[in-house]
């Protein structure tokens, strides 16, 4: 029913655009133009559709969004292809030279964007836009090497966020990209910190190492940090939502992140309460100061994040609750496969802390199941994506050559089925799943020379071929109707 | 995009990333100073081959500082040096030889930094070339 109702709501779009009032709610939309005999219609036919904030879909919405993904795709290719042909380390050009270069690069890229933007080259500017975003990166690389920095990844991405936000004015899908390097840049490196990233270091070090006292200034003022971290993500959102209620594609990104920190949020407040109620040999002075400390400003500003997405869009913010949540679960899964030794298990019935750690994301799980089919979000969809999600990670992260084909087709078997099943959402997701596996490939490549050529190659040949479907397309689906 | 001044924006890295180089430039024209190392050769994921090296003060000619004391606080641990992939078996085996030095550019009160890499007191490119 979600489907079929999402569908009319496309085929509205490229009839006729409605501006909505800035606050998306469904009772407060109204169409503010004057409509014409065809949307007359549609509204008679679905009018539910036709009142929905789904009709108002700005212009870049009606691009085929599989070539779209693609295109991205293949930019990724050619930034990375770049980044390789960097690292090769070219010796026999000069330094000099190879900085001139790489300014001239950028020059010619940042005019060619100009010249994309200004002659309304939606697409073009998207695909140089992101080539750009690779080429900062593959800079700030070069820099590193051309002067033997210390390869302080952390420092580079910081440094990338900080200065490759404008790009974000040319091509908001970037949020996608932007978001989680800016994650890493300030101090968050791998998967599992990435979802904890908001409250990382405070619990987890008392819990790990009971003997430092939580109010400890290091510990404090960790918190601190990340309480300022989700702060300023939450301003940033706001003001993002409140100047473009009804851009999808800045929407969609932050709704993605801020389900992940809501996660982090809800994880958090789940273990210290764990500790606050259950634990013996705590006093009821530090059991007060962690509710205050800790507790408290958790929920007050989980609160206000639920609130934000809440009121602006429930249905899309869920499923990211449910995406974060079986990340999560198979992350915990995978480190309790990696860690426990099964034997030792059945011979001294030790499981140490992890039934608490796995229990935590299987209530959330069953938290949001329960209340998205209360909801009534089309919930099968989701249930079988999460489960190609559990066996798309059960097979991708093997560095062996023959695991990175079954990977490739099961992600295929998903995009297949995504696209058949009208959900862009989890194609995207099927499309990163591949990014990511080819990058994972491409860390084994011995030869960086070669493998920046051959990814260079592919990309631009990639980025051909969709261009000329993009504009030929069209022809061939027209001529195929009439016969 | 209504504010034709954004543009502008567009050339932000450019900027930033030209004064970095700048920066960098500046701060390799100090005097140099020539450091014994140890170390290996790792592979980073981002930047391609280099070499991880140790400065080894016990080895080092502290008379090329002032008052002939090496300033030991203000080199790091570790550094780094970017080479080719098909040159890090043969410098693997000078540096085993304890034959390499790290050549930085330096000035009291200032950060050193890596200039170039000597094998048998020759640039490490002419030494690889010879030892061929």
């Amino acid at each position: 029913m979600v489907i079929k109702k999402k569908a009319t709501a496309d085929k509205i779009a490229p009839v006729k655009k409605t501006k909505t009032t800035k606050k998306t709610s469904l009772k407060k939309t109204e169409t503010t133009e004057k409509k014409t005999p065809m949307v007359k219609a549609i509204v008679k036919e679905n009018p539910i559709a036709a009142i929905t904030p789904k009709t108002a879909i700005p212009a870049h919405h009606n691009e085929n969004y599989w070539f779209m993904v693609l295109l991205y795709f293949a930019s990724f290719l050619v930034g990375l292809g770049i980044i390789a042909m960097i690292a090769a380390n070219w010796q026999q050009i000069t330094n000099n030279i190879k900085m001139l270069g790489a300014l001239v690069a950028m020059i010619v890229n940042a005019s060619i964007l100009i010249w994309t933007v200004q002659s309304e080259k939606n697409v073009l500017k998207q695909v140089v836009a992101c080539v750009y975003a690779f080429l900062i990166m593959g800079v700030i690389g070069l820099i590193g090497q051309i002067f033997h920095l210390p390869a302080d990844i952390e420092n580079a991405l910081l440094l990338w966020s900080a200065i490759s936000w404008p790009l974000l004015f040319a091509a908001p899908r970037l949020l996608w990209l932007w978001i989680p390097l800016f994650y890493c840049g300030i101090g968050c490196t791998d998967l599992k910190t990435l979802w904890q990233l908001i409250f990382d270091g405070s619990l987890y070090t008392w819990f790990h190492r009971p003997e430092i006292n939580i109010t400890s200034f290091g510990i404090g003022i960790d918190l601190l940090r990340n309480l300022c971290i989700l702060g300023l993500f939450t301003v940033y959102e706001i003001f993002m939502l409140s100047k473009h209620s009804d851009h999808k594609t800045i929407r969609r990104p932050l709704f993605f992140f801020s389900g992940i920190m809501m996660y982090a949020v809800y994880n958090r407040v789940v273990k210290a309460a764990y500790a606050t109620i259950l634990l013996p040999n705590l006093t009821l002075s530090f059991k007060a100061g962690l509710f205050g400390a800790y507790v408290l400003p958790c929920l007050i500003l989980g609160y206000i994040l639920l609130t934000i997405n809440h009121y602006h869009n429930r249905n899309g913010f869920m499923p990211f609750f449910l995406l974060g949540t079986a990340i999560e679960y198979l992350w915990i899964f995978i480190t309790i496969a990696a860690d426990i030794n099964v034997p030792d298990i059945l011979q001294n019935g030790s499981f140490n802390h992890y039934p608490f750690e796995a229990v935590c994301p299987l209530l959330f799980l069953g938290i949001t199941t329960i209340y998205t089919s209360y909801r009534r979000v089309d919930f099968r969809d989701r249930l079988a994506c999460y489960i190609g999600l559990l066996v798309w990670f059960g097979v991708t992260f093997n560095e062996n050559i023959f695991d990175l084909v079954p990977c490739l087709i099961l992600c295929s078997i998903v995009a297949w089925l995504a696209y058949k099943e009208n959900s862009r959402k989890w194609f995207n997701i099927a499309v990163l799943a591949t990014v990511i596996r080819i990058l994972g490939y491409y860390a084994d490549v011995s030869d960086l020379l070669h493998a920046g050529f051959y990814l260079i190659g592919s990309g631009l040949f990639i980025i051909a071929v969709i261009l000329l479907l993009m504009k030929y397309g069209r022809l061939l689906w027209e001529n195929r109707n009439e016969k | 995009m209504k504010n034709k001044y954004v543009y502008v924006l567009f050339f932000l890295p450019i900027a930033v990333l030209a004064a970095v180089m700048g920066y960098y430039i500046n701060a390799i024209r100090f005097e140099r100073v020539e450091i014994v190392v140890s170390g290996y050769d790792p592979k980073d994921f981002f930047s391609g081959y280099y070499m991880e090296l140790q400065p080894n003060w016990s080895e080092t000619d502290c008379t090329q500082f002032a008052d002939a004391k090496c300033p030991t606080n203000a080199f790091k641990n570790r550094y780094k040096f970017y080479i080719k992939n098909e040159q890090s078996a043969q410098l693997t085996k000078a540096v085993n030889a304890g034959i390499v030095k790290l050549v930085f550019s330096y000035r009291q009160g200032y950060t050193p930094h890596i200039v170039d890499l000597l094998a048998d007191n020759k640039s490490y490119i002419e030494y690889l070339e010879a030892d061929k």
